[in-house]
This record gives structure tokens, C-alpha cells and sequence, in this order.
């Protein structure tokens, strides 16, 4: 990663698989005949003029924090608080993964390896740490509890593993450039690369794919009732 | 002849025949007196086109039963006979059977006697609120089998059904009609609307119940016909049923929604219940057997069915209680050892 | 909400004894109307519509087959284990993932418009699957039944 030409092409990979699993995505709920709430979202929030936009946008966050990221809707109210922070973790795990690669780009874009003790670093090895352990967490229950194995969906294991293959390949490739490996690092670059794909080409067509439709679509719901409210 | 290696089996069901065919078999002579024409019991009288639960055809089973039975020399058949009286010698039995077409009366003497009167299905006429008799494309599960046996189940029209109901629970668990279990309509209702589905593959089959009683190894069936043949379970029951001149429109309540449903069908089921017949009674009468509060023959302790209280007289089959073809060749050879025992202490005047 | 939609609310079907036994869809109360002549607008034009059922509705249940979480729906015979493990239906009465699967075996789209709202409330726990003795995955055909009620 020291040199410019191989951090444009990770950019690009990055760019290019993501609109990938964006087509995946809608290929996915276009076959379920269901809207798409993305373009109804972003229609309602700036195509309608009744509220201001503050008010709307207010609306929309409110429900991100209460529904989503305190996990109100995402299994707070499962009750079992093992399941309940290993989805913590891995929900933080992986937006902050994907807000500190993006930091990361913008700050260093050459990729110059910053070493163990910077912040930034400390806070990106902390994220992965969350993934792994959020991934680990949630596969090792559905092993040891007999019944729930043997009604588990293999495809929901194979997510878990997934995930935590991409955690530990990420710290894997990470702490190989702060120890100044350049050949380790360069083989785990592509062992990296390997985990990236198959997450961009995975997630769109697991569970994931369909938490973030209803996602999407508690944040519409939730514009539209706001709407509804001020007739 | 020797009077005290005879036994006497009224009835030739599956109970009543297998219990001749164990007698025959140890060398003693056995007396069948059968008050049809047909040896078979309901099986055959009915047409039942095959056995649950695993779709074996009642030829398999009966076949063998009849053919050894008709051609054994030591077992004597009275057909279209019934049992018109008996009297206790001190150790045998005087037994007159009379020929209910020819009115002739023959004398016999046995050493034991077993009763495997069998059973009748309820007439669903007593029930008046499914309209049985009165309503077309309302039948029993017993018309059902024969239909299935000729392998077209037509309406009265002659048109194929396409939407079926079954209603189960009729003339049972019910105290104005019957109030016990038949224990195996349940299973047998689930076969038939299997067999239908292979018949009419794009029927809807409906059952409606209120518990679903496929006991022991007669679970797959229920299982079956939910995972493979598509059949649907509405858990309610059933309250009247009117002819609208072309389909039958069905008024229930559908127990799992809280609510009244009303709906069309093209054929109704209705899984008719086991009652004592009239054989039962008649030869209740005759033998002075104690009868229970149901009308079925009431053995001296109720769990074991061979023992009827009365001396030298044994109790096989589902005149004791309801059930399936397999539980009554079972009793029938334990019916059979037991008067074969019997005998042979009478015969030795062994206490 | 407001006062107009309170008082549309209100005004329907506002002389029936014990109102909130009786679903506002089920009541018909037109404005104006004419029968042969005579002026029968208002209370004397009210109509509660019966709540029975009238059909069964198959075409449901082969869309929630095809999805692939969706397909031992059929297995489902209705024990309520599901909902008795499922801590959302301790909250939430409205939320029975029993009940759900059978409107939609039965096909009511009737109680399935009443009970839109409450479908998504489903965590993806899993109890629910681990606790099904027939292996019908009802954490999956929750998922299945998101999607499905989104469209009915």
C-alpha cells in the first residue's frame, strides 16, 4: 500500500464493487415486487414541501437512534442480552469500520502505515476488535444451544463466519503494516482484498440485505407518519 | 366331533377371523356364524380401498384371512346367520344358530364362545344440523371409501368436486349423539383426503376439526398430508350447512381467527364414528353380557377386553371398544388363546 | 393528530351502542342517500358490515414459498410454541407469529390489513425457530411475511 497506483486501485476495486452490490441489491428487492424505499425516502424528504426540511430530517434521525442504533427494533427486545451485544457489536463494528476506512482514505491516501500508537489506527483496530468478537458472539450461540443449531438457516452461520473472516483478515493485514512486513503485508493485502469481495458480494443477498430494506423502510414509514401527523 | 374342541366365534371381521384362523390352526374346530353374506366384517362390507397408515390395500391384510377361513376343513361357516340361543352344560355349550334367509335352525356344541360382533358407523341422519340425507354432496366417510375404491370421486352431478370439506367429529365426543372417541377417524379421514389429492391433484381439501387424534405411528399421515399433499387444517367446528341449489354453503367458526367463517364447497366429508351395532346388541341379549353405559359389550375389568365376566365367554374386537383393523386382529388371536386355554381345562377338569 | 381527523373518526357510526367492538372499515355511513323517494342520509343510512369470512385465498401462500426463508410455511400446525417463547408477543399482543402465519396459509386479507403495522416489529432472534418442533423456521417466513404484507 506505499505506493499511489496500488491505492488508486483499491479505490477503485472499493468503488466498483460497491455499485456492484447496489445492482445486487435492487436486483434482490425488484424480484420481491416490493417499493424501493430509498427513492421513496429521498423523494418524500425533498420532493415534499409541507414540512421543513429540519423538521423532516429531525424526524428521520429520530427514529435512526431509537429504532436502529440503540437497536429498539434490532433485537433490544429480544431479551437475551448475550444475542443483544454481539448484535451491538457487530452493527458498531461494522459502521465504524466503514466510517474509519473512509477517514482513513481521505486523511492518508497513500496508505503510509501510521504504526500501533496512533489514534487513528487505535480506533480502526478497536472497530475490527468489535466486529469480531460481535460475529464471533452470535455464531458461537447458535452452536452451542442444540436446537437453535440444528433450525439455523446455514446460509445466517455463513454470514457470521463471513464477517469474522473479514475482521480477522483486515487485523491481520493491518498489524502486518504497523510491523513493517512489506511481504507479509503485501500477500494479506489480497487475503484482504479476498474478504472485501466476498462481503460486497454476500451481504446484498443475505439477512443483511433484507435489514437494510426494512431499515430503509422504518425511516419512510416513520417520514410518513410525521407527515400524516401535521395534515 | 368332540364337543369340548370346538369354539364358537360370532362375527367374521378382522377380529373374529383371525381368532378362526389361530383355533384352526391348534387343531380345535371352530363354528363361524356371520350375520351377513360377506365374510369380512366392515373392511369389506364398506369396500375399504386400503389400510392407514401406510396406504396398504385391504386385500393384503383380509385376503389371506378370508381365503384360509373358506378353505380350512375344520372351521364351519353359517352365513347370513345369527346366534338365536344358548344354554350352559356344565362343560359345554348348546348353541342353536338360525339361517336368517332360510329360517332353518341347526344345533351345535362348543366349548367356548368369543364375540367379535363388530361395529356399525353412525347414520349422520340422527345429526341434523349437516343436512346428511336430505343435502346433496354430503356423505359419510364409509361412501367416501367405496368411491375411492372405484377410483372416481364424483358430486351427484357427475361432476368432479373441487373444493372438499371434512368435518370431523361426528356422531362422537358429542353428548347428544355419541359421547366417546372413535380414535380412528381422524387417521382415516387424513388418508382419504390423500388419496383424493392423488385422485383430483388440483382439488382443496379442507379438514375441519377440533383436535387431530392420529395416535402412535399414525402421526406421518398428518404430517404427510400437510407437507406433501398441501391440505389444509381450519380448527373450528362446523354449525350448519345449506344446499344453495349448485354448492353447499358451509357456516362454521373458525376457532384460531375468533371468527365466523361461511364458505363454499363443492363436497362435504363428514368422518362418521363407530357405534355398537345391532349384532352387538342382539347377542348381548342372548349371552346375558353386560353392556356399558356407551352400548358396548363392558368386559369384567375394563383395560383387559379377552375377559367378559361370564364363563367360557371371550370378547374380541371393536364390540369393546372403538378401533383400528390392527388392534382387532391383535384381540382376535388373544381371544382365540384364551378359549383355547379354556377348553383345555375344562377338559381335563383342571381347576 | 387533529382535530379534523378526530372528528371524521367521530362522526362515523358515533349512535352504535358498544362502538369499539366494531372496526371503522366495517362501517358504512353515507353522507346522502336516496332510497325510492325517501331520505335515509345520516343514522338512517348506517350499515355494519358482517365480519365473516367469506373465501379462502391460496395465491398467498405459494408467494411466500417462493422466497427462499419462506418455503416450510405449509409444515405449520398451528401449536403456538412460536409465540409462546417470542418476547415481542409478550409485549405485544398484536405481534403473534402463530397467528400471522395462519391468516396467511388461510389467505384473510382482511386480518392481514389489520395487522400491517405490527409485522415488523420482529427482532430476528431466533427463538421462535429454535423452539418449532415441526422445523418450520418461523424467524425465516417472518422475514417472508415483511415483505409480503408490504404488498397486500
Amino acid at each position: 500500500m506505499n505506493d499511489f497506483p496500488l491505492s488508486i486501485f483499491y479505490f477503485l476495486f472499493n468503488v466498483i464493487l460497491f455499485i456492484l452490490s447496489t445492482i445486487l441489491l435492487i436486483i434482490r428487492i425488484k424480484r420481491w415486487g416490493v417499493s424501493y424505499p430509498f427513492v421513496k425516502l429521498v423523494k418524500e424528504l425533498f420532493k415534499e414541501k409541507r414540512l421543513k426540511f429540519s423538521s423532516k430530517l429531525k424526524a428521520i434521525i429520530n427514529t435512526l437512534i431509537k429504532d436502529l442504533l440503540s437497536l429498539k427494533r434490532a433485537g433490544y427486545l429480544c431479551e437475551e442480552n448475550f444475542h443483544l451485544y454481539g448484535r451491538a457489536l457487530l452493527i458498531y463494528g461494522f459502521g465504524g469500520i466503514v466510517i474509519m476506512n473512509l477517514i482513513n482514505f481521505i486523511l492518508n491516501p497513500i496508505g503510509v502505515p501510521l504504526g500501533y500508537l496512533h489514534p487513528l489506527s487505535i480506533i480502526t483496530y478497536l472497530f475490527y476488535a468489535f466486529l469480531a468478537i460481535g460475529s464471533f458472539m452470535l455464531f458461537l450461540r447458535r452452536l452451542i444451544r442444540s436446537n437453535l443449531r440444528k433450525t439455523t438457516d446455514p446460509l445466517v452461520l455463513l454470514l457470521h463466519l463471513s464477517l469474522f473472516y473479514f475482521a480477522v483478515v483486515g487485523i491481520s493485514f493491518y498489524s502486518s503494516l504497523n510491523s513493517g512486513l512489506p511481504f507479509l503485508s503485501s500477500i494479506l493485502f489480497y487475503i484482504y482484498l479476498s474478504g472485501i469481495s466476498l462481503l460486497y458480494l454476500f451481504l446484498p443477498l443475505s439477512e443483511v440485505g433484507y435489514y437494510i430494506w426494512k431499515a430503509s423502510m422504518l425511516l419512510t414509514k416513520s417520514l410518513l407518519i410525521e407527515h400524516k401527523s401535521t395534515e | 366331533m368332540e364337543k369340548n374342541k370346538s369354539v364358537l366365534v360370532i362375527g367374521a371381521g378382522p377380529a373374529g377371523l383371525q381368532a378362526s384362523k389361530d383355533i384352526a390352526e391348534f387343531g380345535y374346530r371352530v363354528i363361524l356364524v356371520e350375520k351377513n353374506s360377506e365374510l369380512g366384517g366392515a373392511p369389506i362390507r364398506w369396500k375399504y380401498h386400503t389400510l392407514a397408515p401406510d396406504f396398504v390395500p385391504t386385500e393384503k391384510v383380509l385376503g389371506p384371512l378370508i381365503d384360509f377361513v373358506k378353505n380350512n376343513n375344520l372351521i364351519t361357516v353359517y352365513t347370513d346367520s345369527i346366534v338365536e340361543s344358548y344354554e350352559q352344560k356344565e362343560d359345554f355349550f348348546n348353541i342353536k344358530i338360525l339361517n336368517l334367509k332360510s329360517k332353518g335352525v341347526y344345533n351345535e356344541k362348543v366349548s367356548a364362545i368369543i364375540v367379535a360382533t363388530g361395529f356399525e358407523h353412525f347414520n349422520a341422519s340422527v345429526d341434523p344440523r349437516y343436512g346428511y340425507g336430505i343435502n346433496p354432496n354430503v356423505i359419510g366417510i364409509n361412501e367416501l371409501e367405496v368411491m375411492i375404491s372405484n377410483g372416481k370421486v364424483l358430486r351427484h352431478d357427475g361432476k368432479i368436486p373441487k373444493r372438499i370439506g371434512f368435518i370431523f367429529c361426528v356422531g362422537s365426543r358429542d353428548r347428544s349423539t355419541n359421547p366417546w372417541c372413535c380414535t380412528v377417524c381422524c387417521g382415516v379421514s387424513i388418508k382419504q383426503a390423500i388419496e383424493i389429492k392423488k385422485i383430483i391433484p388440483d382439488s382443496q381439501i379442507y379438514m375441519i376439526y377440533m383436535d387431530i387424534r392420529t395416535v402412535g405411528l399414525w402421526e406421518k399421515l398428518y404430517w404427510q398430508s400437510m407437507e406433501n399433499y398441501h391440505i389444509n387444517y381450519i380448527r373450528g367446528r362446523v354449525g350448519e350447512i345449506y344446499w344453495t341449489g349448485e354448492k353447499l354453503l358451509v357456516k362454521g367458526e373458525d376457532t384460531l381467527v375468533r371468527g365466523p367463517f361461511e364458505a363454499l364447497f363443492d363436497m362435504i366429508v363428514l368422518a362418521v364414528g363407530m357405534e355398537p351395532g345391532e349384532g352387538t346388541k342382539q347377542i348381548a341379549k342372548v349371552l346375558g353380557l353386560k353392556v356399558n353405559e356407551y352400548g358396548f359389550l363392558s368386559p369384567r375389568i375394563p383395560n383387559i377386553h379377552y375377559d367378559s365376566g361370564k364363563d367360557g365367554i371371550f370378547l374380541a374386537g371393536a364390540c369393546v371398544a372403538p378401533m383400528s383393523v390392527e388392534e382387532a386382529i391383535g384381540e382376535g388371536s388373544a381371544a382365540a388363546l384364551q378359549a383355547i386355554k379354556y377348553s383345555m381345562r375344562k377338559a381335563k377338569k383342571m381347576p | 393528530m387533529t382535530e379534523n381527523n378526530n372528528e371524521k373518526e367521530e362522526r362515523k357510526g358515533k349512535y352504535i351502542i358498544e362502538r369499539e367492538y366494531v372496526e371503522d372499515e366495517r362501517i358504512i355511513e353515507p353522507e346522502k342517500l336516496d332510497i325510492g323517494g325517501v331520505d335515509a342520509s345520516g343514522r338512517w343510512g348506517l350499515i355494519v358490515l358482517p365480519r365473516v369470512i367469506k373465501d379462502f385465498d391460496h395465491s398467498l401462500i405459494d408467494e411466500v414459498k417462493k422466497l427462499p426463508r419462506g418455503k416450510h410455511i405449509e409444515r405449520c400446525w398451528q401449536c403456538g410454541l412460536c409465540t409462546s417463547v417470542c418476547p415481542v408477543a409478550h409485549k405485544e399482543p398484536n405481534f403473534n407469529p402463530r397467528y400471522f402465519i395462519y391468516i396467511v396459509k388461510m389467505g384473510y386479507k382482511s386480518e392481514i390489513k389489520k395487522l400491517k403495522k405490527y409485522v415488523y416489529l420482529c427482532q430476528g432472534c431466533g427463538l421462535c425457530s429454535e423452539a418449532c418442533p415441526k422445523h418450520v423456521d418461523p424467524s425465516g417466513v417472518m422475514m417472508a411475511l415483511n415483505i409480503l404484507f408490504d404488498k397486500v
